[in-house]
């Protein structure tokens, strides 16, 4: 830095600069650059997953020929191979009756902003699809029957999706063999826990947990009997008023691509 | 050329961020920018980053360049009582703004600490030898 003369006045009006982006933010005033540059971003961030299979050789024509050949189909097979995974998501997703197939909107999942593969688990997940497709905030996204997680920001064609395993996932459930009734909590890293469940109220290792409905008026929020996962573990004291019991959820969030959002209408 | 290579940099990190990781890259490119080229356009450079960073992590506009701001603001500050071009430096100060950035933008890794402090030593001996070999050659 060249003096403090010179430093002082760019710092401080950087500062206030700063100040002013986030006044304009908060009140909605700059949804333009959000949506410009998230599609530039989003959109050179799939080309980055798109694999390299071209091969180049200069001593003959005809090996030149087969290995262009060999790569475009290569290409196609890898093709393929996505639209055959899609539509066995689809096919998966809209043979289910429950939640209905006409309330699903499918969407791709193009970003896990809090993951390190294989070090960490996805809080949240990046969807294609924001205000334009008519996602609202707080509406449930699932995966066949399982609850995925609610939306929870949004601009104009993209979203973010709180996962139900996140610590911010907390709702109604109860136990299908049983009935018992408590509270799903997500716990970050992939863990959610039945809470708050009476030490009455029979728990067994391997029941099924699902979702009691927590829906308001305007149609947001899960619906009942959605699949959270499976009990894996029971805490149980004799002493405390509840007992609590760890689920497992049934959705891979680390490899899964597609997402389904249950519109309502 | 510089310059294409520093936006080629900051847009791979904003991608990665943005999509992949949840490494700070770009505030670690900043760091490493301001380390190297003291000049007042760094907070300009740091602004924008930021702008574009809030953009596509959909955090409010300015939040994350308030965070580069303060923290070069800070680095500026310190620069002449401490030996700032030394690797124990910049570890320190890695170590000490990735725990603020993970404590403010997300839940705080040990792993994210530790990638980011591998990085940025590695990035910061190889532009420093690259920086003293280019001085030798003009001296």
């Amino acid at each position: 830095m060249r003096s403090r003369q010179v430093f002082l006045p760019v710092f401080f009006v950087g500062i206030g600069l700063c100040f002013l982006l986030l006044f304009f933010s908060l009140f909605g005033w700059l949804g333009f650059v959000t949506d410009s540059v998230s599609w530039g971003v989003f959109g050179a961030g799939k080309i980055f997953t798109v694999p390299f299979t071209i091969f180049t050789s200069a001593n003959q024509n005809q090996i030149d020929n087969l290995k262009k050949e060999n790569a475009a189909l290569r290409l196609s097979l890898a093709h393929d191979a996505v639209i055959q995974a899609d539509n066995t998501a689809l096919r998966d997703q809209f043979q289910l009756t429950t939640p209905a197939p006409q309330k699903l909107l499918p969407v791709q999942i193009v970003g896990r902003p809090s993951t390190i593969p294989n070090v960490s688990f996805p809080e949240s997940v990046i969807i294609d699809a924001g205000k334009s497709q008519g996602i609202t905030i707080g509406m449930a996204v699932v995966s066949q029957s399982s609850i995925a997680g609610t939306v929870a920001r949004l601009t104009d064609n993209y979203a973010l999706v709180n996962l139900v395993t996140s610590k911010a996932s907390s709702f109604a459930g109860k136990d299908t063999t049983t009935g018992a009734i408590g509270v799903v909590k997500g716990q970050g890293n992939g863990e959610i826990i039945f809470d708050n469940v009476l030490l009455s109220d029979k728990l067994k290792i391997g029941d099924t947990i699902v979702s009691q409905g927590s829906q308001d008026a305007s149609g947001k929020g899960y619906p009942p009997d959605l699949i959270v996962g499976k009990i894996t573990g029971i805490e149980k004291n004799p002493s405390a008023l509840f007992q609590m019991a760890r689920v497992q959820t049934l959705v891979a969030f680390d490899t899964i691509s597609r997402l389904f959002i249950l519109t309502g209408n | 050329m510089k310059w294409f290579f520093w936006i080629l940099l900051l847009f791979i990190s904003l991608c990665l961020e943005a999509t992949v990781v949840k490494v700070p890259l770009v505030f670690l490119l900043i760091f490493l920018t301001a380390l190297f080229v003291r000049k007042e356009w760094i907070f300009l450079a740091a602004i924008a980053s930021g702008v574009l960073l809030d953009s596509v992590t959909f955090r409010f506009l300015g939040e994350s360049s308030l965070f580069f701001m303060c923290f070069l603001g800070i680095l500026f500050a310190y620069e002449k009582k401490f030996e700032t071009q030394s690797l124990g430096f910049v570890m320190t100060a890695l170590g000490i703004g990735t725990f603020f950035y993970a404590l403010f933008f997300g839940g705080i890794l040990i792993a994210e600490i530790l990638i980011v402090e591998i990085l940025g030593s590695v990035a910061f001996l190889l532009l420093q030898r690259v920086m003293s070999r280019s001085e030798s050659h003009f001296a």
